[in-house]
């Protein structure tokens, strides 16, 4: 009863939710059979509703699957249209992607893939913003976005138009895709490539198929787009096998990446444990064999015949390899800190800051490495030696005492170092002993015969070594007395954090590391040489100095954290076979029959393979009649029944051949324009050229030379027909640029980009520490006399140039330039700033003599016409000089051991 | 000798003379390559050192193509050339040459001394000067030269500065006078 009681007081929540899951039960359990048929009976009877309604009236039911079906398009089409972005576009994207890397993989057209429709589409427009009709001059047929004046459309769109879409014109040649690929290729590496094994014959074929080693790789990477081939490893002159060398890479974990925008190739070697990346400056050096962009814009321009261009741009005869091996050698270097005046501080300079500054070293410490020679020994040895020592080591003294019976638990601990012992180490003696120190090492309890808590000291007296606590960068305080302690030094500006981490990239330099040395070993089908062989000796050592970058996030050293100083890697290089050096520069000639036989037509053969050029092609004239008319003509050729011109498609195709409004023939090579009197004229082909010759960079210079030699060669022109007036008579004012003097040189592609114009500022400026450095000898850059000396700014008015440099400027440029007008500069006035001059006003200066020294600040140039009017572009008269690359990539010490 | 000797003996002469073959062949090659054009960088290299021993020109040759080179301007390029020569004598502190440039007449209105130009000058054109010509007229045999005076090396060149009418009398080359439009 009670229980029954105790029933009757439970509470009904319970009761609730076990009456709610029994009613679920309850509902499962009550869908009985009979229950399930009564159901489905009642659907039914809706249902025999409906269709009797529909049978009733059946127009109901058309309505409703009318509105069905439109439903149902509606939502295929909204599917298909509304949501392209998301799926249509991504997936034919990525069918793109997958079928363009099917076609690099095969072709290896790594370069063509790179080039969009926008970049096609921004040179379109800057050819037209440049007075040529893309579609008239045979560019590429183009969309236009009109402006919004009434019958824009019916005006000749190229003169009022945006283009807004390019494509090709008259056949499947996408002349100006062509045209940046090739100019790009310039920075690419070239790769192995299906088609590439397979055009090396059979053999080829065999390694594809089987994986055997019967061609070279950098063989088949000759047939890719990318100028930069690297062949082989050398190591100690023995070279691999060849087709070993890409299972080298990935043992020897080599990466050669091309960073496209500054111009530099990296490679980096993952062997030693750390990825330190070895950057060399692709710009003036292998980029001097590419093909500009300007350079195929300027043959199609003067010519007028795209196709000539295009076959230029794409035949395997001109598709050049700069053939690149790399060399395994080890690597130290010395640091050296430029500060943002120029001045360098030493290796040895920046090791007694941080001795002193952190390891709390006096001078007379140091020195006591340093005269021996040995102060780089010891750094290494204490930086290694440095580790947590208890505090009354630092404190004894001459004389004094040590309890070592003290518990370690009783310590408290520093950074320190043995001194003692790194002398010891290093110099094979140690000055640092401290004398007589009175050392207590243990307590023995009292003997039997003693008083039993009476204990017994024991002791003894020695020499006893040196210990120094180091400042604690972790420790605020200590960092501060680092700090201050910098403030008076020649590193003053820099944080304790960036001494620190220039120690260690001291310890860094002094351990030998594998790095690969990339040397030019030939050039092959180059557009304008032959095969271009370079000869390389082996010396013991090399140097380089090397700019330091690093990557590192967590590096106090990286560029913008040095405040316009820059760390420089004096690197020594080293082999045991020896390391290669250029010997000379390489012999050379051209041009080579490749080139003339694209310009006059026939076969030719060269390496063992044969290339046919036509020497004819179709000839534009700048008006889109002749452009469809060549349109017709590719058609009617291709026996093709329809062609599209000017986004039109036009199906009928005439036979050019015949008389009559749509006659046209190729024609041989020239750049001469007829007018109707049959005059000719060669003032479009130098507008033409001018494109290439106005491009203010080594490499375009280099192909823009080479280039006149061609047409020279080939009798389109004379020497006479591209003299001029030479304008570059004056000096760079910056004596160590291009130059070597006792104080070593700029390199002239290093000066070149610390020279830069600001906006709203008159002249040039020459930054200091890249361009011109804190007292650098400045010299006139022609016979002047001093007008005046104001502060730091000297004003020089140039007289007639002398017999005796008007002979040596002749003798210099040659047959390029008229004779030199020796009035060209006279009464031109040059302002330089940042000179701490060395002459007077009224004073008479000759080229070349030194006129000051450059200050820390950045130095400015401006030029006046003899109306005081501001001569916009000084690089007319005067810009750095390049000198060669006589000196080699490196400076050699010794020969091979 | 028997005929196996004879045989090698053939045979070892041979072998000689092709190696003689092969000697010869691979100098006359590599003769050949070295009459090819040397420098793999064509004529790139620029004058670096004019030999600064050079005797500069005399200050009468430079005279006499002072006057060539100006005479062969045109007359808006006389006209402002003058103009730059007066400048640059300021600028130089010749403000003797720069006063002998000045119309008599407008030297007695407005500097009767050499002090009055030379206190004038310093205080109105700056030490270093840069000239932007908006216009020039010609009025009979008197050209009127509309100008901006700046300083070359100023820190903004869009700075506003007020035009100036600057008036030169050419009566043959090299020889003229000017006035100008005095900021009072």
């Amino acid at each position: 009863m009670a229980e029954n009681d105790n029933d009757n007081n439970v509470s009904t929540t319970g009761a609730d939710k076990e009456k709610r899951k029994q009613d679920k039960q309850t509902k499962n359990q009550n869908t009985n059979p009979a229950q399930k048929a009564q159901k489905a009976k009642k659907q039914m009877s809706i249902v025999k509703k409906f269709i009797k309604l529909i049978a009733t009236f059946p127009v109901i039911g058309y309505v409703l699957i009318a509105i069905l079906i439109f439903l149902l398009c509606w939502g295929v089409i909204g599917f298909f249209t509304t949501l392209p972005g998301t799926y249509i576009e991504s997936i034919k994207g990525f069918g793109q992607k997958v079928w363009q890397g099917l076609i690099q993989y095969y072709n290896d057209n790594m370069v063509t893939a790179t080039v969009t429709e926008k970049d096609q589409i921004a040179l379109a427009q800057k050819l037209q913003d440049m007075g040529y009709d893309i579609v008239g001059y045979g560019f590429a047929d183009a969309k236009y976005e009109y402006d919004d004046e009434e019958d824009a459309e019916s005006l000749d769109g190229f003169t009022n138009g945006k283009i807004t879409g390019i494509s090709t014109l008259a056949d499947n040649r996408n002349y100006l895709q062509a045209y940046i690929a090739k100019s790009e290729a310039t920075y690419f590496l070239a790769n192995w490539s299906v088609a590439g094994a397979l055009k090396s014959g059979p053999a080829g074929w065999l390694d594809w198929l089987f994986g055997t080693n019967f061609v070279d790789d950098s063989e088949i990477q000759e047939y890719s787009e990318g100028l930069i081939n690297i062949t082989t490893l050398s190591l100690n002159k023995e070279k691999y096998d060849p087709v070993e060398f890409r299972e080298l890479q990935t043992r020897m974990g080599i990466q050669v990446n091309i960073d496209r925008e500054n111009k530099i190739m990296k490679i980096v070697s993952f062997r030693t444990g750390g990825n330190t990346p070895y950057c060399f400056d692709l710009s003036n050096w292998t980029s001097l064999y590419g093909k500009p962009l300007e350079l195929f814009l300027s043959l199609h321009l003067g010519t007028m015949m795209p196709d000539l261009a295009y076959e230029f741009a794409t035949e395997e005869a001109f598709n050049t390899k700069v053939n690149i091996a790399l060399q395994e050698v080890q690597s130290t270097f010395k640091v050296i800190y430029r500060k943002e005046d120029g001045t360098e501080i030493t290796q040895e300079d920046i090791q007694r800051v941080y001795l002193s500054a952190i390891c709390n070293m006096s001078e007379t410490q140091i020195n006591n490495f340093a005269n021996e020679g040995k102060l780089d020994d010891a750094f290494e040895k204490i930086l290694s030696s440095i580790t947590d020592i208890r505090d009354d080591y630092f404190n004894i003294t001459d004389n004094g005492t040590i309890d070592l019976t003290i518990p370690s638990e009783n310590w408290t601990t520093f950074l320190g170092f043995d001194l003692t012992q790194v002398e010891e180490s290093i110099l094979g003696t140690a000055n640092s002993f401290l004398q007589n120190v009175k050392i207590i090492y243990s307590r023995e309890p009292a003997s039997d015969y003693l008083e039993s808590d009476k204990e017994v000291e024991l002791s003894k007296t020695e020499d006893f070594h040196k210990y120094i606590k180091i400042n604690d960068i972790e420790n605020s305080a200590e960092k501060q007395v680092i700090e201050s302690k910098l403030a008076n030094t020649i590193l003053s500006g820099i944080t304790a954090e960036q001494l620190e981490d220039l120690g260690q990239l001291i310890l860094d330099g002094m351990k030998e590391e594998n790095v690969y040395l990339p040397r030019i070993e030939s050039i092959t089908k180059h557009w304008f040489y032959n095969t271009i062989t370079y000869e390389y000796g082996t010396a013991g050592k090399a140097k380089k100095k090397i700019q330091f970058e690093t990557e590192d996030e967590e590096s106090t050293l990286k560029e913008e954290d040095l405040n316009g100083a820059s760390i420089i890697l004096d690197t020594t290089f080293t082999n045991a076979g020896g390391v290669f050096y250029q010997l000379a520069e390489p012999n050379v000639s051209g041009p080579n029959e490749a080139i003339k036989t694209l310009f006059k037509g026939g076969t030719v053969t060269i390496d063992g393979e044969t290339y046919t050029f036509p020497g004819e092609y179709y000839r534009y004239d700048g008006t889109r009649l002749t452009a469809m008319k060549i349109a017709n003509a590719k058609a009617y050729d291709e026996g093709k029944t329809s062609y599209t011109f000017q986004n039109k498609l036009i199906e009928e195709v005439h036979n050019p051949n015949e008389e009559g409004e749509w006659e046209i023939h190729k024609g041989p090579v020239t750049f001469a324009t007829e007018d109707a009197d049959g005059n000719k004229s060669y003032n479009d082909a130098f507008t033409a050229f001018a494109i290439l010759e106005n491009v203010h960079s080594l490499e375009a210079e280099t192909v823009y030379r080479l280039f006149k030699e061609l047409v020279i060669e080939l009798n389109y022109f004379t020497r006479e027909d591209f003299m001029k007036p030479l304008t570059q008579v004056l000096l760079w004012p910056v004596e160590r640029v291009g130059s070597d003097t006792e104080e070593g040189d700029i390199e002239v592609d290093e000066a070149t980009k610390g020279i830069y114009k600001e906006t709203n500022q008159y002249g040039l400026f020459l930054d200091n520490g890249v361009a011109v450095n804190n007292g650098d000898t400045i010299i006139a850059p022609g016979d002047a006399t001093v007008t005046s000396v104001n502060g730091d700014t000297i004003t020089l008015k140039f007289k007639t140039i002398s017999d005796g440099n008007a002979g040596a400027l002749q003798e210099k440029f040659g047959t390029d330039y008229f004779e030199v007008d020796r009035d060209i500069v006279l009464d031109m006035e040059m302002t330089i700033s940042g000179v701490n001059a060395s002459v007077s006003a009224g004073q008479s200066v000759s080229a070349g003599s030194s006129i000051g020294t450059a200050t820390s600040d950045d130095m400015r140039i401006i030029m006046y016409n003899i109306d005081k009017s501001i001569v916009e572009d000084i690089e007319t008269y005067m810009y750095p000089t390049y000198k060669g690359t006589s000196a080699g990539i490196f400076e050699t010490i010794g020969k091979g051991e | 000798m028997s005929e196996k000797s004879k045989l090698i003996f053939i045979l070892i002469l041979i072998s000689i003379l092709i190696l003689i073959a092969i000697c010869l062949f691979v100098f006359i090659n590599n003769s050949d390559k070295t009459n090819n054009e040397s420098n793999a960088l064509g004529n790139t290299e620029l004058t670096e050192n004019i030999n600064t021993n050079y005797t500069t020109t005399s200050n009468e040759v430079d005279a006499q193509n002072r006057d060539k080179k100006v005479a062969s301007l045109n007359e808006k390029q006389r006209m402002q050339t003058y103009f730059g020569r007066y400048l640059s004598y300021i600028e130089s502190g010749n403000y003797e040459e720069a006063y002998n440039l000045l119309y008599d007449g407008f030297k007695q209105n407005y500097f009767p001394t050499l002090e009055d130009f030379e206190s004038y000058a310093q205080n109105n054109y700056p030490s270093n000067m840069v000239v932007e010509y908006t216009n020039i007229e010609r009025q009979g045999t008197i050209f009127i030269l509309t100008v901006k005076i700046r300083n070359a090396l100023s820190d903004n060149t869009q700075t506003d500065v007020k035009e100036q009418q600057i008036v030169v009398t050419e009566n043959n080359v090299n020889d003229f006078k000017l006035s100008f439009e005095v900021n009072t």
